[in-house]
């Protein structure tokens, strides 16, 4: 069965325990992450079993939260203001995201690691199987904007598939296992940057909607 | 019987002004246009329309509009264009987070204001539709009230304006959701569904800095949306070579050339109006 992960950090530790459950099931899974799940997806295949990637996980979740958390508070964005009058396209510097993915990944061999990117130059996705060393890709299905800058790939850029367009493409999924935040905004005292913000969200969650409906199964962890 | 025909006028700013091209042509052909619904820009145009079905007169308008709003449109274009200096990029952060929207000056709603006053949907010569996003993610479609506080609500584009409570609704940009609001046209009882296609094919590689990369990456998004939106369309018109950004209305001379120039070559356009016609 082939499953197709996309949720926010939050949910990682449940949609290991859904994976886990299925895989008590016997269910034969083949895993392909977007996002966060591109992450969860080379955690497990790297560390060679769920239950390894899933100690991993717990014994760096606050970390990780922190790492990967942008939000409209203050520190995030006071740093957004910072780089961006630096001409920066991102916060974090991508040596910094791909040490901190190193740092979760269990061998480090990602042969074989299926993830879903966005081509932001094309305005594409792409399905990509890595071979044994591709952390730069793995990098790049996780590069969310503004946290993160967009990673070269051929002729393009990759950035957080996610973050775009919430779900790819149903394709040849069998199965989505679905843990995006609907967006949330309390207009009383919101300024035109958070009204800026949530109207982005929505587009994402709009293209998820239209797109949820055409899979054939889905697992929403809320 | 009479097929209705419905037409779908997308979001999209300045760049809008060429649905009038398209209804120029669509009333050159011989064909009466039953139905009308847009998005943001769509909603001006298409209401205005659906008041006064004359797409040449509406033409002068806007180009008499835009002229006579010089100043104000030049005073928007300042507010919310991405400076290079460092010391506007400064004003304009600040902008962003203490006030409610870039632009302090109602230029929206002064503007819409003054072209439909107090006219209500049910003045209107056509059915017509206007398309708002709901703050809580729901597309809105208003057939009903005073059109200017339709219009000003789906014109909302998210941080550039504030936007408007109407009724218990909270509604922005009907363009965040709703590019192209073909499903509307459908829903109001279209049989035949044009749909006006006003968002740029953008293919970037180079960003100044984090928000020119967010927006670009918000305008892909916008993109995905419209393709998706005109996919339920008879006939798509698409005037994704219009590269002009939202703000610049003073450029309606040249959208308008450019869209005609558009439409003269647009062979399925000619042919699919000849059945409806």
């Amino acid at each position: 069965m082939k499953v197709m992960i996309s949720i926010d950090p939050e949910v990682a530790l449940t949609a290991m325990d859904v994976i886990h459950e299925m895989n008590s099931n016997g269910e034969k899974l083949e895993l392909v992450g977007a996002g966060f799940g591109a992450l969860m997806v080379a955690m497990i295949a790297t560390h060679g079993n769920l239950a390894k990637a899933r100690r991993t996980f717990l014994t760096n979740r606050k970390r990780i939260l922190e790492f990967f958390r942008w939000d409209l508070g203050l520190e995030s964005l006071l740093k957004t203001m910072i780089a961006s009058l630096m001409k920066k396209v991102s916060i974090v510097p991508f040596s910094r995201l791909k040490e901190t993915v190193e740092t979760l990944l269990g061998d480090r061999n990602l042969k074989g690691v299926e993830v879903m990117a966005f081509d932001l130059t094309r305005n594409t996705e792409l399905h990509l199987k890595l071979g044994e060393h591709d952390i730069n890709i793995l990098c790049g299905s996780l590069a969310r904007p503004p946290l993160f800058e967009p990673v070269p790939f051929e002729k393009g850029l990759l950035c957080d598939l996610s973050y775009m367009v919430g779900i790819p493409e149903p394709g040849s999924f069998d199965l989505l296992i679905y843990g995006l935040k609907k967006p949330d905004l309390n207009s009383k005292n919101a300024k035109a940057l958070d009204f800026m913000e949530h109207g982005d969200r929505l587009r994402t969650f709009e293209i998820s909607r239209r797109r949820l409906e055409k899979y054939p199964e889905v697992v929403k962890i809320t | 019987m009479k097929r209705r025909l419905g037409v779908a006028l997308g979001s999209g700013g300045a760049r809008g002004l060429a649905h009038l091209a398209l209804l120029e042509k669509i009333e050159d052909v011989g064909a009466k246009i039953d139905i009308i619904a847009g998005s943001s820009i769509g909603a001006v145009i298409g209401a205005a329309y659906a008041l006064e079905p004359n797409a040449r007169k509406l033409k002068r308008f806007s180009i008499y509009l835009m002229t006579k709003f010089g100043s104000s449109i030049r005073k928007l274009r300042s507010t919310v264009e991405i400076k290079v200096g460092l010391t506007n990029r400064v004003k304009f952060f600040n902008r962003l987070l203490t006030r409610e929207a870039l632009d302090a000056s109602d230029f929206l709603y002064s503007t819409i204001s003054q072209i439909f006053g107090k006219s209500r949907f049910s003045d209107c010569k056509l059915k017509l539709g206007v398309v708002s996003t709901n703050m809580n993610g729901e597309i809105e479609l208003i057939e009903e009230g005073y059109i200017v506080d339709a219009v000003v609500a789906s014109a909302s584009i998210p941080g550039a304006f504030p936007p408007m409570r109407l009724g218990s609704m909270n509604l922005m940009d009907g363009g965040v959701m709703r590019v192209v609001p073909v499903a509307e046209v459908r829903k109001m009882g279209a049989d035949f569904v044009v749909a006006s296609n006003i968002t740029p094919s953008l293919r970037r590689h180079d960003f100044h800095d984090i928000f020119d990369y967010v927006v670009y990456l918000d305008d892909l998004k916008g993109e995905i949306l419209s393709l998706s939106d005109v996919e339920e369309a008879d006939l798509v018109v698409d005037f994704t070579e219009l590269k002009v950004p939202w703000y610049r209305f003073d450029l309606v001379t040249r959208i308008l050339e450019e869209a005609e120039r558009i439409l003269q070559n647009h062979d399925e356009f000619f042919r699919a109006m000849e059945v409806v016609a």
